[in-house]
């Protein structure tokens, strides 16, 4: 009776760290090619999200003026400017940014109050640029060199939207943080 | 007596999962498009797009015009060129419709010419409706009953439980097509 319920205990620890081993190596590749978030984390207006030894901070999101010249929007449709920032305050974090091998990515999509999102425009003729802000969070200084961020040193990014008139007033950012695992950062207003 | 009625529930058991293996759905039914149906005029509504056909035309050739008014080279068929005239938005996220076709009452399934300049060549985006043009290639005696399926995966094996539509375009008989058709590109609402 005893070596049988050894036996039982035995297969109920055993199976369970067989099945996890077959399926957690996948769980992380079927993560990486879906890019299927393992971690979300929820920033407050006015307050910092902390992802992967990174601080993310949404500074502001405003209506932004076409330029004139500029090819027109679609009706119905304005321009939004968001600026957020990204500041290491890990060690480990740093590597990420000075690495341009790490091919750590953060791509914004905005989101509105009805969950619907929109991928940053690659239109440079809508707003002018200012020079005080970076396009992405990694900056390529050259084909093997990122521009450094040290630690507890912010870079701000600037994206720029197109989204339908309504959706502007409830708009925040979903920053998509790429490092080894897949993580999302959803900053509010 | 009591083994008589255990030889009648296994047979009866027996015929029952032959019944249910027989009705039961297979996995292309399982997981195939969740699908939507609709007529022309009507807006039709899936979890990932809206689209609504407006209307039908059919000419033995089609000439493009862009945005400026220049007319492209005529673009002739064996068959004949079906023109569906559409307005489509993206529900939640960006998307391209993809795998459009229409399937005839006979079953036979058409795929979307791939000319440039159509409905589905162009990212749809939330909340920004775009009216176009979608262009297949048919045999003019087979269209009568058509249906315009549209899904957000040109193939078939990957449109698992996506959205999908089933829009009856209301053609009746065979159509005297025109000798030929102008028709301008997409344009955003």
């Amino acid at each position: 009776m005893k070596r049988n319920l050894a036996f039982a205990l035995g297969l109920l620890l055993v199976l369970p760290a067989l099945v996890a081993l077959r399926v957690l190596p996948w769980r992380h590749k079927y993560e990486v090619s879906t890019k299927t978030a393992s971690e979300i984390v929820t920033a407050s207006a006015g307050r910092a999200a902390v992802m992967a030894g990174m601080e993310w901070r949404l500074k502001s999101i405003t209506e932004g003026v076409p330029q004139q010249g500029a090819r027109p929007i679609p009706p119905r449709t304005k321009v939004a400017v968001a600026v957020y920032s990204v500041k290491p305050v890990t060690a480990q974090a740093v590597k990420w940014f000075d690495d341009p091998k790490a091919g750590l990515a953060c791509p914004a999509v905005a989101v509105d109050g009805l969950g619907r999102r929109w991928k940053a425009t690659i239109r440079r003729d809508l707003v002018p640029e200012d020079g005080q802000h970076a396009y992405g969070c990694v900056i390529v200084k050259d084909r093997d060199e990122n521009v450094p961020l040290p630690l507890n040193q912010e870079r701000t990014i600037r994206a720029v939207f197109v989204v339908p008139q309504d959706a502007l007033r409830s708009l925040g950012l979903e920053v998509r943080v790429s490092t080894w695992e897949q993580g999302l950062v959803r900053l509010n207003r | 007596m009591t083994r008589v009625w255990r030889v009648v529930a296994c047979v009866g058991l027996l015929a029952v999962i032959a019944v249910v293996q027989r009705v039961a759905p297979g996995p292309a039914e399982q997981y195939a498009p969740i699908t939507t149906a609709g007529g022309l005029g009507s807006q039709v509504r899936t979890e990932e797009f809206v689209v609504r056909a407006e209307r039908v035309a059919f000419a033995r050739a089609v000439q493009f015009k862009d945005e400026l008014g220049f007319v492209g080279e005529p673009m002739t068929t064996p068959g004949v060129w079906m023109v569906v005239w559409a307005t489509a938005a993206a529900t939640s996220e960006a998307l391209r419709l993809q795998g459009v076709e229409v399937e005839t009452a006979e079953g036979s399934v058409y795929a979307a010419s791939d000319a440039l300049g159509t409905l589905d060549k162009v990212e749809l985006q939330p909340g920004m409706p775009v009216h176009g043009p979608l262009l297949f290639e048919v045999p003019p005696q087979a269209v009568a009953g058509v249906t315009l399926k549209v899904f957000t995966q040109g193939q078939r094996g990957l449109r698992w439980l996506g959205g999908g539509t089933s829009i009856d375009l209301g053609v009746k008989g065979t159509p005297a097509p025109a000798p030929a058709l102008v028709i301008g590109g997409t344009r955003e609402l």
